[in-house]
């Protein structure tokens, strides 16, 4: 994958996350706030990745930048500024237009994410004509070209198939092709791979680097699998329990990571050039219950460097060389016992 | 598609010939004798030779099989047989009266389309609860309310209270088109009623179905208001249901048709039906009710076709 290495430098931000809350109200229920305080910024051309296994909060996370929230989840705080905009407090219709023309997302599920009954063709140039002032032939033609862009072949020939006449990794280059058709600052790709095979999904991410980078468009990768983040991402959020433990250059936070959460999860990663036989490493224990989260730092019961002050208080996120982690005891400083 | 297609016809001819042939053998069951009805309802004074001679006119002296045979082989090269009761021949007294019911059930299903589609188009794009209310009220109403009830009502209020509009008889479309509409506006609305709540009660579920499919989340995500992705996206694969059932919806229908034919005095194929159960007259009630057996079976065959044309799955998985 060397072909899709980050690139550095980046500087006008496209979207800034600052405080995201998404709280989530089911009648007889206490509320629960499964985002709590979520806050990142993408550049345009950035890549960002945000990494944390189900139900950390990664995925109410995207979808509240869409605000597409499922019915009884809302945001309950914070800012996501778009440009001027902000994206939790512009009126419905108004976030109609940025949808899918500022701000795309392509879904985990290929298989079943297009409309089965409807060619790709008429569902891309649907994408393109509720947000550019375009003829029905221009969009058709528009269409075929960011068929090509996404790597399908002969999209003039394919254009007019259905969805179900496509393998699982063409149809999601066709999702992609769907959300980046209206050139938006943001693509938001939420586990774009999780449903397709290991070489597919080099393939995708590849084909996907490139665009981007030729586009120069803004990526939030949300992910459970730290390698294909940090390969992918110039920079990392480590996602647990609804709040950013730790953030940083994504080479950084593979390499050395500060937060025994982000450790814990390069373990459990299963290598290739791995011995068969070696358990894998995984994390004790099950990610907390938004509504029974335990005091202080939210990961102390899972792990291993806990200590008392780490279930009597929240730990505090601290800032050194570009890298931001909340623990009471990041690893590198992690005093002998 | 074609093999599809190829397929279903065999398959509905089958069904044609088995149905045919229970609807001659159920006749023969029901009590009652024709020949009896013939004779003015008694078969006291008349001596045996007469009773004979009618029913070899009748072809009541053939065994049963053979009245088969030849009643089947009558409607192939297109003679229904005669009635037994009237000097008619079946066929013509089927020119005399399919137009009226024709425009009856056209008109109602175009009345119950018209209002179960923006109907559950409306609960789907406004989801409160007191239009949900009101729409599976309508729904669960309109199926149980017995097309009669819903005729006479109907007769009371836009009928013989308010005047609006013509409760009985019917006006030949070919002599006054206008008319002919007019008169068959009630019965059409009393039979289009329960055709809507029949559609509804399939595509309302349907449409609750398939607004959680990921490819609705994905129509949102293109910026698409929620009248755009109901009317376009969930309101087709919704339909793929309502489609399916059509054949059940038709047969809603041509009951009904009875019924409100009887109700609104038209002189349809419905009160034919009716008046050839009181003579016992066979040859027309056996024609009739193969004939609602068929548009059954037709309306499914042409839904099934219809359903090749809007779900693309169905065509490539015939061909391969």
């Amino acid at each position: 994958m060397t072909t899709i290495a980050p690139k550095k430098a980046l500087t006008d931000v496209v979207l800034d996350v600052r405080d995201l809350e998404v709280e989530i109200a089911i009648p007889h229920r206490p509320v629960i706030r499964p985002v709590r305080g979520v806050s990142f910024t993408v550049s345009a051309g950035q890549r960002v990745g945000i990494v944390g296994e189900s139900g950390s909060g990664k995925s109410l996370t995207a979808l509240a930048l869409m605000r597409l929230l499922p019915p009884r989840a809302r945001i309950a705080g914070g800012i996501a500024v778009l440009g001027d905009r902000d994206l939790t407090r512009i009126a419905e219709g108004k976030m109609a237009a940025m949808r899918g023309g500022r701000i795309s997302i392509v879904y985990q599920d290929p298989m079943s994410s297009l409309n089965p009954i409807m060619t790709i063709g008429r569902q891309i140039t649907e994408a393109i004509t509720t947000h550019e002032p375009v003829g029905g032939r221009a969009a058709r033609a528009q269409a075929i070209d960011v068929l090509a862009d996404v790597g399908l072949p002969q999209p003039h020939r394919r254009i007019d198939d259905h969805p179900h006449q496509f393998s699982g990794g063409m149809r999601q280059r066709v999702m992609i092709a769907m959300a980046i058709c209206t050139n938006p600052d943001v693509l938001i790709a939420d586990e774009p791979t999780t449903a397709l095979d290991v070489t597919t999904q080099a393939r995708i991410m590849e084909m996907l680097a490139h665009i981007v980078e030729e586009r120069r468009m803004g990526v939030l990768l949300i992910t459970h699998d730290l390698g294909l983040a940090s390969s992918f991402c110039d920079d990392v959020n480590v996602m647990y329990a609804g709040r950013i433990v730790e953030s940083g250059p994504s080479r950084d936070v593979l390499r050395t990571p500060s937060h025994p959460y982000s450790a814990a999860l390069l373990e459990s990663i299963c290598r290739l050039d791995s011995d068969v036989d070696k358990p894998i490493a995984a994390i004790a224990g099950q990610p907390p219950l938004p509504h029974q989260l335990p005091s202080g730092c939210p990961f102390h019961p899972r792990c291993r460097h806990a200590r008392d002050m780490c279930a009597a208080e929240a730990p505090v996120r601290t800032t050194s060389t570009g890298r931001e982690v909340e623990c009471h005891f990041p690893l590198e400083q992690l005093p002998p016992r | 598609m074609f093999k599809y297609v190829i397929r279903r016809v065999i398959t509905s001819v089958a069904l044609l010939i088995l149905g045919s042939m229970l609807v001659f053998l159920l006749m023969r069951i029901i009590p009652g004798d024709p020949t009896i009805t013939k004779l003015g309802g008694s078969i006291k004074d008349v001596d045996a030779q007469t009773v004979e001679s009618i029913r070899s006119e009748l072809g009541l002296d053939k065994s049963i099989p053979q009245q088969y045979l030849d009643w089947v082989s009558g409607i192939l090269r297109g003679d229904f047989g005669a009635s037994y009761f009237s000097q008619f021949s079946v066929t013509s007294l089927i020119e005399q009266r399919y137009g009226a019911t024709l425009l009856l059930a056209f008109m109602a299903m175009v009345i119950g389309t018209l209002i179960a589609v923006p109907a559950s188009v409306a609960g789907a794009i406004w989801q409160n609860r007191i239009l949900g209310g009101v729409l599976s009220g309508f729904a669960a109403v309109g199926i149980a309310i017995p097309t009669f009830v819903i005729g006479i009502m109907l007769i009371i209020a836009l009928g013989a209270e308010l005047g609006l509009l013509p409760t009985q008889g019917y006006v030949s479309f070919r002599r006054d088109p206008f008319g002919s509409i007019e008169s068959t506006l009630l019965p059409a609305l009393t039979l289009g009623i329960g055709v809507a709540a029949a559609t509804m009660r399939i595509l309302r579920p349907s449409l609750v179905d398939v607004e959680h499919a990921p490819f609705v989340r994905t129509a949102k995500g293109k910026g698409l208001v929620r009248r755009q992705v109901v009317v376009r996206h969930e309101l087709p694969n919704a339909s793929i249901p309502a489609i399916t059932a059509a054949g059940i919806i038709m047969a809603h229908l041509v009951g009904g048709a009875v019924i409100v034919e009887y109700v609104f005095a038209r002189p349809g194929l419905g009160s034919l039906l009716v008046d050839s159960v009181y003579q016992r007259d066979y040859g027309v009630l056996q024609t009739l009710v193969l004939l609602a057996v068929a548009v059954f079976i037709v309306t499914s065959l042409v839904a099934d076709i219809v359903l090749g044309f809007v779900d693309p799955r169905l065509r490539t998985q015939a061909v391969t």
